[in-house]
């Protein structure tokens, strides 16, 4: 019951902002919280995206080496020369530019976990609460294999082009000769995929030549009905499938695969070697599994389960989720969604989804054809880990009307990662 | 008015105050300051509860007396708030999205409706009234309305009362309510009297003379002095709580809110650690883009194929300006397609209540899209 003018208003106004009426998250310095991502790939860029775009006030860093990002998505097209590289170059403008990233290019030497400090190559230290880390894959060593001589073209850029240039100037009744690796690896329809648009290519291009397909794996590993039609039928006499190869060593001059079942000699050789998590996810002793290559996460948060505040994403993470770049985005969402709640002092959203989806091209020379492959996995709260939805695993014979599709698909995958 | 402290609801003052005389329902137009606040019978108070996404959840009474609460973040996005209202007084509601961000803050006004009539005020004699789940606007996308752009949407949100609330809720339907003097269901002090895009309780200068409130003794511009600190319509004389604070003048040692530390209430936000070891006192629980739903989260991964907030760049469906209801009829009927193609396959891996936070996600999203020219060969 007073009768006062409104004059000291203000003063506690600006009290209470001052008393931080801001949101609730937790920062060590009590400044504005840092989230630092290391690798900006189809994960690590859309860690970061969303990050920014759903908690404007984060301070977020994206670490990567390179200033232009190829996608290894359709980047089979570009070895068989149906698309430019261009194609598939993505830079991080809009990163910068529309999200207010900040975008590092830098190799990371070290984390220190203890310190939540990112080491970078020249020497400068960054300080994060929360790390995402989204290398991506390495590959085991093979004893004489040198990519400049032997490409694997599994990460795109200058090794598609080494290949597309090796598969150009093959002769007329050669031999290509492919490698695919134990699974889980990194793409799973794309050997089979490459095999396919590679046939086509050789078919229309150098009549006679062949496709030599060196599978480690018992069996085609997904799309079976698809891949097999395609081998045994459209591919008849062209490609050769052989099932549980082991490659034991590459005489990369020669272009020969000394293998378990035999030497393979060819005009054009590509190995894609066994795949583990990306070096820094080893070095970090992030790696847990039983297998020793992937890092153990909890699919809620992706936060890593030996190390607290580090968060591992894409394929170097051990959920069993496929590695590939559109679940990658997928799980990068869940990831900076756990990591904004974290931040906030809550929990993870307790029942993420993810799906994984992939359209791939079969013929491209002359008809243009494409398949798909769909999924979608949820989290299992009795087993922790990410199962796919019975009902939700669908797989589509290759049409023109898919083929179309594919590039719809990858257009909003592209902008939904990079733009 | 500006005159926003974010002490939040005092329960014990809460329980002390429920002294109210006025019939409410009649216009308060007496000058007679103070002569009514001593004589009413009081009958305690009653919980009202509910969920919201995260929301500061306001109450305006007509003895002047202001009740805050902030709901409680429980990592999904319901979050439980209560509030204790003095009982047998009509309140009017006010719950704000995004408190924390000028330019984001969403103030929607609630309407208590039931059969046919509906009004803004309302009393309860019952021992609590749960509202259940009360569906705001999450960001300024969302608003159903708000031609004048300052973040209050341009007509109260309608909740519909069960058989058993009407038994209890008195709806007060007021020819001239004094805390909402233009009746139009926005109370007075989240109007926007100077059409600057500020609401008067977020506006220095409510009525943009020029003059900041804190020096306008007639800070509505109706030519007559206000003698009401906190503009919510009702005069200091009558007003519990000249400043909105939360805390009834009796009680409050500091009705200017000048910022001296009030004596008798060391815990101003109710959450058990007095003010002096309390750096929390002023949390709230920020909804966009601070607080992550279920539906946003679900919703983003549909991206990877339709684009970045259902905006699609290829001619693949946008799902943004989609309804709520299309999307999720869409999607049953999807899981029962026969001829399953790839987005047929994909609904089969949601529940039903995914796909209607999926569908409500959406749903708030307006629709300017890059979709190509829909061959709808899907």
């Amino acid at each position: 019951m007073s009768d006062l003018s409104r004059r000291n208003f203000i003063k506690s106004l600006a009290a209470g902002a001052a008393a931080g009426t801001f949101p609730g998250i937790i920062s060590a310095a009590g400044s504005t919280p840092r989230v630092v991502v290391i690798g900006g790939g189809f994960a690590g860029a859309t860690a970061a995206k969303y990050l920014k775009k759903w908690s404007p006030s984060l301070s977020v860093t994206l670490i990567e080496p390179n200033a232009v990002y190829y996608s290894p998505i359709l980047s089979n097209l570009v070895v068989t020369a149906n698309l430019s590289l261009d194609r598939i170059s993505f830079n991080y403008n809009d990163l910068k530019q529309k999200y207010g990233i900040n975008v590092v290019h830098q190799y990371v030497d070290g984390i220190d976990a203890t310190g939540h400090m990112v080491q970078l190559a020249d020497g400068s230290k960054l300080g994060y609460d929360r790390l995402v880390v989204a290398p991506g894959i390495d590959f085991d060593t093979v004893p004489g294999l040198d990519f400049t001589k032997v490409p694997h073209a599994w990460k795109a850029g200058e090794q598609t082009l080494l290949l597309q240039k090796q598969l150009a100037a093959m002769p007329n009744n050669g031999s290509f000769v492919m490698t695919i690796p134990k699974a889980p690896y990194r793409c799973p329809p794309g050997p089979y995929e490459r095999a396919c648009v590679v046939a086509d290519y050789l078919r229309v291009n150098k009549p006679g030549s062949k496709v030599i397909v060196l599978d480690a794996n018992a069996d085609i590993t997904v799309e079976k009905e698809t891949f097999s039609h395609a081998f045994n039928v459209t591919y008849s006499g062209i490609v050769e499938y052989h099932t549980n190869v082991t490659l034991q060593e590459v005489d990369s001059d020669a272009r020969r695969a000394i293998t378990s079942a035999g030497n393979f000699d060819a005009d054009v050789l590509n190995v894609i070697p066994t795949q583990k998590a990306g070096k820094i996810v080893h070095s970090s002793g992030l790696v847990n599994d039983p297998t020793n290559r992937w890092a153990g996460v909890d699919p809620r948060s992706y936060e890593s389960t030996t190390v607290k505040d580090v968060h591992i994403i894409g394929d170097s993470q051990g959920t069993g989720q496929p590695k590939a770049g559109h679940i990658g985005n997928g799980e990068a969402k869940v990831c900076a969604d756990a990591i904004i709640r974290l931040l906030g002092g809550n929990q993870p959203y307790p029942a993420p989804m993810t799906n994984s989806a992939c359209y791939s091209p079969i013929r491209s020379a002359t008809t243009k054809e494409a398949s798909w492959l769909h999924a979608v996995f949820a989290y299992d709260a009795a087993s922790g880990k990410m199962k796919m939805v019975p009902g939700s695993l669908g797989a589509g014979a290759p049409t023109e009307k898919n083929y179309r599709r594919m590039f719809d698909w990858t257009d909003n995958l592209f902008s939904d990662t990079f733009a | 008015m500006k005159t926003l402290r974010n002490a939040a609801l005092v329960l014990a003052v809460a329980a002390a105050l429920g002294a109210c005389s006025d019939d409410s329902s009649t216009e308060n137009n007496s000058n007679n300051a103070g002569a009514t606040n001593d004589g009413g019978a009081s009958s305690g108070t009653y919980t009202l509860k509910g969920t919201v996404p995260g929301t500061l959840i306001e109450a305006f009474c007509d003895d002047g007396s202001y009740f805050s609460a902030h709901s409680v973040v429980n990592g999904s996005n319901r979050h439980p708030f209560s509030l204790d209202l003095p009982r047998d007084v009509a309140c009017r509601l006010a719950m704000t999205t995004n408190e924390g961000s000028a330019d984001g803050r969403v103030i929607t006004p609630v309407r208590l409706v039931s059969g046919g009539s509906g009004s803004i005020a309302f009393s309860n004699d019952d021992d609590a009234l749960d509202l259940g789940h009360v569906s705001l606007a999450l960001s300024r996308a969302e608003m159903r309305s708000d031609q004048n752009g300052d973040g209050v949407e341009d007509t109260p949100l309608d909740v519909a009362l069960t058989d058993a609330e009407r038994q209890a809720i008195r709806l007060v339907v007021k020819d001239r309510d004094p805390l909402d003097k233009d009746g139009d269901g926005i109370p007075n002090v989240y109007e926007d009297l100077d059409d600057d895009g500020i609401p008067n309780r977020y506006d220095d200068d409510d009525d943009g003379d020029g003059l900041p409130d804190i020096e306008d003794h007639d800070a509505d511009g109706d030519g007559q002095d206000d003698n009401d600190l906190d503009g919510d319509g009702i005069e200091n004389g009558k007003d519990y709580d000249d400043d909105n604070d939360g805390i009834h003048d009796d009680k409050d040692d500091d009705d200017d809110n000048d910022g001296i530390h009030d004596r008798d209430d060391d815990d101003d936000d109710n959450d058990g650690t007095p003010d002096s070891k309390d750096h929390d006192s002023h949390a709230y629980t920020p909804v966009d883009p601070g607080t992550p739903t279920a539906g946003r989260l679900l919703a983003s991964q549909c991206a990877q194929c339709h684009g970045t907030d259902g905006r699609s760049r290829s001619d693949i469906d946008s799902l943004a300006g989609e309804s709520a209801s299309e999307i999720i009829e869409e999607m049953l009927e999807m899981q029962a397609d026969r001829t399953p193609g790839i987005m047929d396959y994909h609904a089969r891996g949601y529940t039903t209540e995914q796909i209607r936070a999926i569908g409500g996600y959406f749903g708030g999203i307006s629709g300017n899209g890059y979709d190509r020219d829909d061959d709808d060969d899907d």
